[in-house]
């Protein structure tokens, strides 16, 4: 992977770049990542939140996760690109959106979370998949604590 | 058939109603689409303008689709969903985001669009999949 990670919501008001390697990549199917994409998931990527830079206006949605932590959805107030979010149950960590990077194809899913939420007609293949959230937030609490 | 496609977005903040037969439903693969869920692609149900009634106010976003002409992103300025976006390209449809859906099962993708930025780790299968907009 390149050695920094880039990227833009949709109208260029915003921008991001991190020099960090993910952590975790990830595909949440969650009803509420599907409400703010609009679509069938969130594709995401955890990072060092103190590894992410980010310029230009943000405004931001407070919801509870799955694990009941808070989420905090950073966007794009002029076009509405979901751009990362405080994941409240792994603290230190944020997750981008994979959709915005300039280079989307760095991309490559470890594993599909969330699953008993998926929409009926995709076929996730031998990918890795759960059907909820793998208990790993402590062993990503503990990648997190390296890197920091 | 005609179908209920009631939805919201995230916060609760926008609302809709809509009875319709969809004209058309899509996965769209395009950089504008990922950019703006922030994800893989869009998955759109193409309905009458007429038969969508929208509560809350939207935020627009505009600008120059890849097929042309104007695209206007309705999303909620609350929490950032995308609701629906009116494409000049097709006049008279509006395309609702159904991830938005109460219902999101309710949509099956007849085919996939603008497949030449599509992530490559994804599975299509069988359903029709075409590298730009079909015409």
């Amino acid at each position: 992977m390149a050695n920094e990670l880039t990227g833009s919501c949709l109208c260029g008001q915003v921008t991001f770049r991190t020099d960090a390697q993910p952590i975790t990549q990830l595909v949440c199917h969650c009803s509420s990542c599907q409400k703010q994409t609009g679509s069938s998931f969130s594709t995401i990527m955890g990072l060092p939140g103190d590894r992410l830079t980010v310029d230009g206006e943000t405004k931001s949605y407070t919801s509870t996760g799955g694990s009941g932590a808070p989420l905090q959805r950073h966007f794009c107030p002029k076009c509405g690109s979901g751009i990362y979010s405080d994941v409240g149950v792994v603290p230190g960590m944020v997750m981008i959106r994979a959709g915005n990077l300039d280079d989307p194809s760095v991309f490559a899913p470890d594993a599909h979370i969330h699953c008993g939420q998926k929409s009926h007609w995709l076929d996730l293949g031998d990918a890795v998949i759960f059907d909820a959230a793998p208990g790993t937030a402590s062993d990503l609490s503990d990648k997190i604590a390296k890197v920091t | 058939m005609t179908q209920n496609l009631n939805g919201s977005c995230l916060c609760g903040g926008i609302t809709y109603e809509c009875e319709a037969e969809p004209v058309m439903q899509v996965a769209c693969h395009c950089t504008d689409c990922q950019k703006q869920t922030g994800s893989s692609y869009s998955t759109i149900i193409g309905v009458p303008a007429e038969s969508l009634t929208v509560h809350g106010t939207t935020k627009i976003f505009t600008h120059n689709g890849e097929s042309g002409g104007e695209v206007r992103r309705n999303f909620c300025g609350d929490c950032g969903s995308p609701v629906f976006t009116e494409p000049d390209q097709s006049p008279g449809l509006l395309w609702i985001k159904t991830g938005t859906l109460d219902n999101p099962q309710a949509f099956t993708p007849q085919m996939h669009v603008w497949c030449q930025s599509r992530n490559v780790w994804l599975d299509l299968g069988d359903v029709p999949a075409f590298a730009t907009m079909p015409h």
